[in-house]
């Protein structure tokens, strides 16, 4: 009998096989709960590490800066005297104040 | 956005793996195996983890460079310190990598280099791990989160206590005269593994 045919051979590659697959699996589902994790929170390194080449997109942008320019925009629609005819935010303020 | 948090997250599963990795080594070399596991499965297993951390690392690495959102090219993940976005973090994950890559080239062709080199180039694993662990500490998104520094304290203590081991003198120091008792034909190149 050879070595490779021996059953406690067998047996040992069998186990490599099985603790290979578990491992395999267990980082592939770690990769997922951690990218879920990050993906949970806001994305601190686009947000914090800004490049200026780049534009974020409206759901990654800094809450402060984006309630502030809501404000903004709300006092600037207040003085329009056509309250009923603008239809969005930005045309709005450009016929009000103007 | 979906590539940048698989960077992250294969950031963190390729040092989990590199840690594992390095503990299946140092138990290789120290010959710690039972009966159920012996010492043959206890390497098979250390060599599919660090080809299953080498491709992790791939991911790791190409994520990162198909990101786009950062400045960083495929050319900076293997030269070192050449990066324009956080240079020397960037470098110590490059040199992490060329190292690994040293690593995992030779035991591939460890039967061609011969054993002795082979040797030489596998200590760079004591190298390469700190400064990967060191890049991830340095730039990682995650670094500083609770989760992630109990992921670097479990790392940092399995290499360490594998290090411990490692410096422990061998428990099977009698075992060549034991077995050269059994079996007077085998040879002491044979003993050593």
């Amino acid at each position: 009998m050879t070595k490779n045919s021996s059953p406690r051979r067998a047996r040992g590659l069998r186990l490599i096989k099985r603790t290979t697959q578990g491992i395999a699996l267990g980082a592939l589902g770690l990769t997922g709960l951690v990218a879920a994790e990050a993906a949970g929170h806001t994305t601190a390194h686009h947000s914090a590490s800004s490049t200026p080449t780049q534009s974020q997109s409206t759901t990654n942008t800094d809450p402060a800066a984006a309630s502030e320019a809501t404000t903004a925009a709300s006092s600037l629609q207040a003085p329009s005297s056509t309250p009923s005819s603008s239809s969005s935010s930005s045309s709005g303020v450009v016929s009000g104040g103007s | 956005m979906a590539l940048w948090y698989l960077t992250r997250a294969t950031g963190v599963v390729t040092l989990i793996l590199l840690t594992l990795t390095v503990a299946l080594g140092v138990a290789d070399v120290k010959r710690l195996h039972s009966r159920r596991i012996p010492r043959f499965v206890v390497d098979g297993v250390h060599r599919n983890a660090a080809l299953l951390s080498v491709a992790f690392l791939a991911v790791h690495v190409l994520s990162t460079v198909a990101d786009g959102y950062v400045p960083i090219h495929l050319a900076d993940a293997v030269i070192p310190f050449g990066a324009a976005y956080r240079p020397f973090w960037l470098g110590l994950g490059a040199l992490s990598l060329d190292m690994l890559a040293a690593v995992v080239i030779t035991s591939l062709l460890r039967r061609r280099i011969g054993r002795r080199a082979w040797r030489l180039i596998h200590w760079l694993t004591y190298v390469s791990w700190p400064v990967a662990l060191a890049h991830s500490i340095g730039t990682g998104t995650d670094a500083g989160s609770r989760w992630m520094l109990i992921v670097t304290a479990c790392c940092v203590s399995t290499v360490l206590a594998a290090l411990l081991v490692r410096r422990m003198p061998r428990p099977t120091a009698a075992s060549p005269r034991r077995l050269s008792a059994a079996a007077p034909a085998r040879s002491p190149r044979a003993l050593r593994g």
